[in-house]
């Protein structure tokens, strides 16, 4: 077996819009694969595309080497399709309990082996104990696992979970997420994780594929997608960028930031682009150094971000420890690290 | 009776029937209708069930059934409702109807039904009881009883009544006539009025009427407790309405009388209860045996006595204090005329004594 | 988003079923109109007599529904968002003039008011007897909109009763169309409120057919023209409906914050003890004096006609459910031509009145269901006619309020769309499950003329004995019975009202 999910050319629509054009995916099993795009780009309906809640107008799909959809054709029903679904808000059924919920896919619910599944994906999501409460006692983060729980008990195929964390809290987000994230590991599970949070899916996943513009615009591992996005949309959408007006002469570039040694060959006029961490303050400035004033400084806490107007009367954003924040108003020396991105 | 009580009672009879059929034991088998009615008599028809649609309200005629199933032994099961209702229904069910009597408060929905052809001939043995006038030209209903129409009046406050339906319109009367506008009595009297008068003539008689503020009520009833308790002066209903109220709560608490018009015009109609056979019936002999109790004398003075009303046949005379049907005079019109309540309502409607 | 899911065969088939069942009364009226030929069924219609009397009945029936949608959402509103205290209570006592017959309520009325009678009278009754079906949908609706948007508006310079207006109405508007339209199509089916209150309207004319003209071919061609009527006002909800905004994703229910300003509760408030007072107070009143100088009771008969009326009432109400299921779910989840028919022939007969659709029934079955023909069954399935749509209502309502992701969960689980139906969308639906089996309940007791005509010979419930009693103004009797129906009646309010309760309060 070597794909869980491949979608090949699906294009889909209503009335007359399109919403997913020519969308290529591979999904590898037990890899955990996000699909990153800004609201409204259609990841809810290609995830109701694989579900088979919605029939793709045209393309394939393919869940573990078989064929479920084709052209406009739904060839597997969605119950056959060994799909796990972990959807918004997690959807826990409230008329029953933790343990019910987890078994409602399983088939002989009241068999011995059904019982010490339900227990296996407790202990799985850390939720022992709780087997007998109601959905509507739980906290937010609890039912997500819970619905994780539900979704991996069937052993499906690829569990796909839409925006799970978008209702939680910031400050629980992050924890919710790594329990998530280490219990998909551990059951070895295949995983399609819809967001719209760059940092959620740079964190989770091996591997991210990005929906722009109804296509999937880039597929590659976290590093490689913020090191080296394939356009300058894409560039923008993964992580903050800088950009500045510059010339580029093979694998250099001079900017108003002085000369940047560029990630990719290009020639003539580009847009560098680089990412706030990027540009530091030069504690050992030449005559040559870029200089700006600092017009406005942002303190995060373990960090801080100014922005500084160049000469150019581009503004760029730097990131920097917190104790190094210089007043607003002060003329500072800056320094680029690393490779920079130049688009056309 | 209750349903369950009933219900087990169709069952039992339905199964000795059954059983009947299959020992081939037609002779014995009580429900046949192969006797003629001279031929019939209650000991045969005894244990058979008549059913019966009344449009006549059951507390009143409750104890009439069951004084004829005493009498005769023929068990009744009786629906009740609105006349027009279950006329509508026998109409609906044609020749299928369940229904082996039609007994009705009112000789138009008798006279629809008889249109439509769902009647059994009446014999004449039945027919000869009553006067023509109280029966239909097909001889295939028979009135049963009869209620004329008067004007209550209050003696402590009205030495004189009104002579005629025309001396009501005089202004002295102005906002002291009760009346029940929804009343089907008093919109029979109207069509009587439109049959004797003309429509022009019953149009100038409302919008006098109309004129002359009359206070509507609910209810017959409550018009005849408003003269009585002085709230109105005059009011227009039905004549045993009184009668009722004395037997309720004696004569001494009473101010109240009746004033029949007897000349002749729509004031003194007499309206009429009927009863008529299905011809759909498979039980004829012991519904028409019903609908002869209804006209024996013991029948008629059920109506006489309980509900106050006129007899239909000789011999059997009014309670003492009414005045004779010859007396009364009622206007010389075809009860079958009065069917055309629904024009009746659209004139009352538009002279504005219906609705305000 | 489910417009490619066809629904199911197992769910398709008794939802058409259900759809044949409310037909029966169309059936009836086309076939029985027609035998006297097109020409004499449009001239029949076409008379001016008609036209004054529909828009009479137009009349009422929109002042009536704008009166319920005013009282049914500020009475709502009361109960939902104002911190008065012993909310369940007041919502079960506003509840409460459901339980009580429009007939009964119009004749208390009648007898202590007399100079109440006519088109103003017929509107306060039949608004007092009716704002319950606008202010119970609404009070639900209200109970899952966010009540920070009220805030928004207010911090946006909004008076809190501006912010009423034009926030939390705009959010509950589906629900009071979608009340307003039961009351609407009631209006226009009432026989007994405006026969007491002596209003002329269209249903006049209908039972003028029978009771006057004594001809119910007639009637049947002109119960056509409520049919028309019936369209008419479906079809001005659903454009309004589908004006509205339609509430979106729901997140987890948060609990209501209830602050009120005095100057909004005063006059609600005032609202409520007035619907609560001459909805319920007048005509129980006017019972229990009824039967204080009523003679002596017999009080066997009492309680057999109660058992009469809750035994037909619980059947009608268990059959009733048992059709509507099926029609409901496929209106809330299976969009599409075939539930757009299902919900229009579903509502189409409810402006008939009662007799025209015991007629319906009278006319198949003699025919088809002979031995059932005044038996139980046959008196429960014209009570069911009636009644669908309120179940049909009540039961997609609740579908529709609870999400869609549960059943695509459930499908990605591994099971089937009509396994679906069982495991998730019926658990989901069972609040609007019970609060439209007791709807049943409570329209199969207070029903008369469906149950004077279909039911077995001398079966007596609470409602026909009223009825014998009412006719011969023997209001002493009247009292014990007309007593005992409201009490019975009380019942399936109240859990009607707790179901809403529960959403309200939890």
């Amino acid at each position: 077996m070597n794909t869980a999910l491949e979608l090949r050319g699906v294009s889909h629509g209503y009335d007359n819009v399109a919403v997913l054009n020519d969308v290529n995916l591979v999904v590898k099993p037990g890899s955990i694969t996000a699909l990153l795009g800004p609201s409204g780009v259609g990841k809810t309906t290609l995830l109701r595309i694989i579900c088979g809640f919605e029939t793709p107008q045209r393309g394939t799909v393919t869940i573990n080497d078989n064929v479920v959809a084709h052209d406009g054709v739904s060839l597997v029903a969605p119950e056959r399709r060994g799909v796990g679904l972990v959807p918004q808000e997690g959807a826990l059924f409230p008329h029953l309990s933790v343990s019910d919920n987890i078994a409602f896919g399983l088939k002989h619910r009241r068999s011995v082996e059904t019982r010490n599944r339900v227990q296996e994906m407790l202990e799985l999501v850390d939720l022992a104990g709780n087997a007998e409460r109601r959905p509507d006692q739980l906290s937010g983060g609890m039912q997500q696992r819970v619905a994780l729980a539900r979704a991996l008990a069937p052993r499906p195929a690829i569990v796909l979970l839409d925006e799970p964390f978008a209702s939680l809290d910031a400050s629980l987000r992050v924890t919710v997420r790594t329990e998530i994230v280490a219990a998909l590991r551990q059951s070895q599970a295949t995983a399609l994780w819809v967001t719209h949070d760059q940092q959620e899916a740079l964190s989770c996943a091996d591997e991210v594929a990005v929906l722009l513009g109804h296509r999937i615009a880039q597929h590659a591992t976290p590093v490689d997608l913020y090191r080296t996005p394939a356009s300058r949309s894409i560039a923008e959408f993964v992580g903050e960028a800088v950009r500045v007006r510059g010339a580029a002469h093979g694998t250099t570039a001079t900017c108003a930031l002085g000369e940047l040694v560029l990630a990719q060959t290009r020639q003539g006029e580009v847009t560098i682009v680089l990412r706030p961490e990027q540009i530091e303050l030069d504690d050992a400035p030449t005559a040559h150094s870029p200089r700006g004033e600092v017009i406005a400084s942002r303190f995060y806490g373990h960090d801080g971000e100014i922005d500084v107007r160049l000469p150019s009367n581009e503004v760029v954003v730097s990131r920097l420890h917190a104790r190094l924040l210089p007043p607003v108003g002060a003329t500072v020396a800056l320094r680029v690290t690393g490779q920079a991105l130049a688009f056309a | 009776m209750t349903s369950a009580a009933s219900n087990i009672r169709r069952a039992t009879m339905l199964s000795a029937a059954l059983l009947l059929a299959a020992c081939g034991g037609t002779t014995s088998d009580t429900s046949t209708t192969s006797l003629t009615p001279e031929e019939s008599t209650g000991q045969e028809l005894r244990g058979q069930t008549v059913t019966i649609y009344s449009g006549r309200n059951e507390t009143l005629m409750a104890p009439l059934f069951e004084q004829f199933t005493n009498d005769t032994g023929i068990e009744v099961e009786v629906r009740y409702g609105d006349s027009g209702e279950m006329a509508a229904l026998i109409l609906t069910e044609g020749d299928k109807s369940p229904a082996d009597v039609y007994f009705s408060q009112d000789a138009g929905a008798l006279g629809a039904v008889d249109d439509s052809g769902l009647f059994a001939a009446l014999p004449d043995d039945i027919t000869s009881l009553v006067v023509p006038t109280f029966q239909s030209d097909t001889g295939n209903w028979v009135a049963t009883s009869g209620r004329a129409r008067v004007l209550v009046y209050n003696q402590d406050l009205v030495a004189v009544p009104p002579a005629s339906l025309d001396d009501v319109l005089d202004p002295r009367w102005k906002g002291k006539i009760g009346y029940a506008p929804s009343n089907a009595s008093w919109q029979s009297f109207v069509t009587a009025l439109r049959v004797t008068r003309g429509e022009a003539g019953a149009r100038t008689w409302l919008e006098g009427f109309a004129a002359n503020e009359p206070v509507p009520y609910e209810k017959n009833g409550v018009v005849r407790d408003a003269v009585n308790s002085g709230e109105v002066s005059l009011g227009l209903i039905n004549h045993y309405y009184l009668y009722e109220l004395i037997a309720s709560v004696g004569q001494e608490n009473v101010v109240t009388k009746n004033h029949y018009f007897k000349d002749g015009d729509a004031g003194s109609l007499i309206n009429v209860a009927g009863a008529a056979v299905l011809a759909s019936s498979d039980r004829i002999d012991a519904a028409l045996a019903f609908v002869r109790y209804l006209l024996s004398p013991a029948g008629q003075k059920y109506f006489v006595e309980r509900t106050f009303e006129y007899p239909m046949i000789s011999g059997v005379s009014a309670f003492s204090e009414l005045p004779t049907l010859e007396e009364l005079n009622p206007p010389a019109i075809n009860l079958a005329d009065l069917k055309s309540l629904e024009a009746t309502q659209a004139m009352l409607e538009d002279v504005g004594l219906l609705t305000r | 988003m489910s417009r490619l899911l066809r629904a199911p065969f197992a769910l398709a088939v008794p939802a058409l079923l259900a759809v044949v069942v409310a037909l029966v009364p169309l059936l009836y009226l086309v076939d029985t109109s027609l035998q006297r030929g097109v020409q004499s069924v449009l001239d029949e219609i076409f008379v001016s007599r008609t036209a004054t009397l529909v828009v009479r009945s137009l009349a009422l029936t929109v002042v009536v529904t704008l009166a319920c949608a005013v009282v049914g959402t500020i009475n709502a509103w009361l109960v939902v968002r104002s911190s008065i205290p012993l909310r369940p209570l007041w919502l079960m006592l506003l509840s409460m003039p459901l339980a009580i017959p429009s007939y009964l309520s119009a004749f208390a009325w009648i007898t202590w008011i007399p100079s109440l009678n006519g088109f103003w009278g017929a509107s306060i009754v039949l608004t007092l007897a009716s704002y319950p079906y606008v202010m119970l949908p609404v009070a639900a609706m209200l109970r899952n909109t966010d009540p920070q948007l009220d805030d928004v508006a207010r911090s946006l310079g909004a008076s809190p009763v501006r912010a009423l207006m034009r926030v939390t109405l705009r959010q509950v508007s589906p629900a009071i169309w979608a009340g307003a339209l039961l009351v609407a199509l009631y209006v226009v089916s009432d026989f007994g409120a405006v026969a007491t209150m002596r209003i002329e309207t269209f249903t006049w004319v209908i039972y003028g057919a029978y009771r006057a003209g004594f001809d119910p071919t007639r009637a049947a061609t002109l119960s056509l023209v409520l049919i028309a009527v019936a369209l008419l006002l479906m079809m001005v909800e659903r454009r309004a409906r589908g004006r509205t905004a339609q509430r979106v994703g729901a997140g987890s229910i948060r609990t209501t914050v209830r602050r009120s300003s005095l100057n909004l509760v005063a006059p609600a408030l005032l609202i409520a003890v007035s619907s609560i007072g001459l909805g319920i107070g007048v005509p129980v009143i006017s019972a229990i004096s009824w039967m204080r100088n009523g003679k002596d009771v017999v009080w066997s008969e009492v309680w057999s006609t109660i058992g009469a009326s809750f035994g037909v009432g619980a059947l009608t109400g268990v059959a009733t459910v048992l059709l509507a299921l099926p029609v409901g779910i496929l209106i809330a989840r299976f969009k599409g031509p075939l539930s757009a028919f299902s919900e229009g022939a579903v509502y189409v007969t409810h402006s008939l009145p009662g007799v025209v659709i015991a007629l319906s029934v009278v006319y198949f079955g003699i025919s088809l269901a002979r031995p059932l023909y005044q038996e139980i069954p046959l008196l429960v399935f014209g009570q069911m006619i009636i009644f669908l749509p309120l179940v049909v209502g009540s039961v997609r309502t609740s579908i529709e309020q609870s999400r869609t992701a549960f059943e695509d969960v459930s499908r990605s689980l591994g099971t089937s769309r009509m396994m679906t139906v069982f495991r998730v969308t019926i658990p989901l639906a069972l609040p609007g499950i019970a609060a439209g089996g007791a709807l049943a309940v409570l329209g199969a007791v207070k029903e008369l003329p469906t149950t004077l005509l279909l039911r077995p010979t001398e079966l007596d419930t609470l409602a026909t004995s009223i009825w014998k009693y009412s006719s011969v103004s023997d209001f002493g009797s009247i009292g014990p019975y007309a007593v005992a129906l409201m009490l019975l009646a009380a019942l399936p309010t109240a859990i009607l009202s707790t179901v809403t309760v529960l959403k309200v309060v939890k």
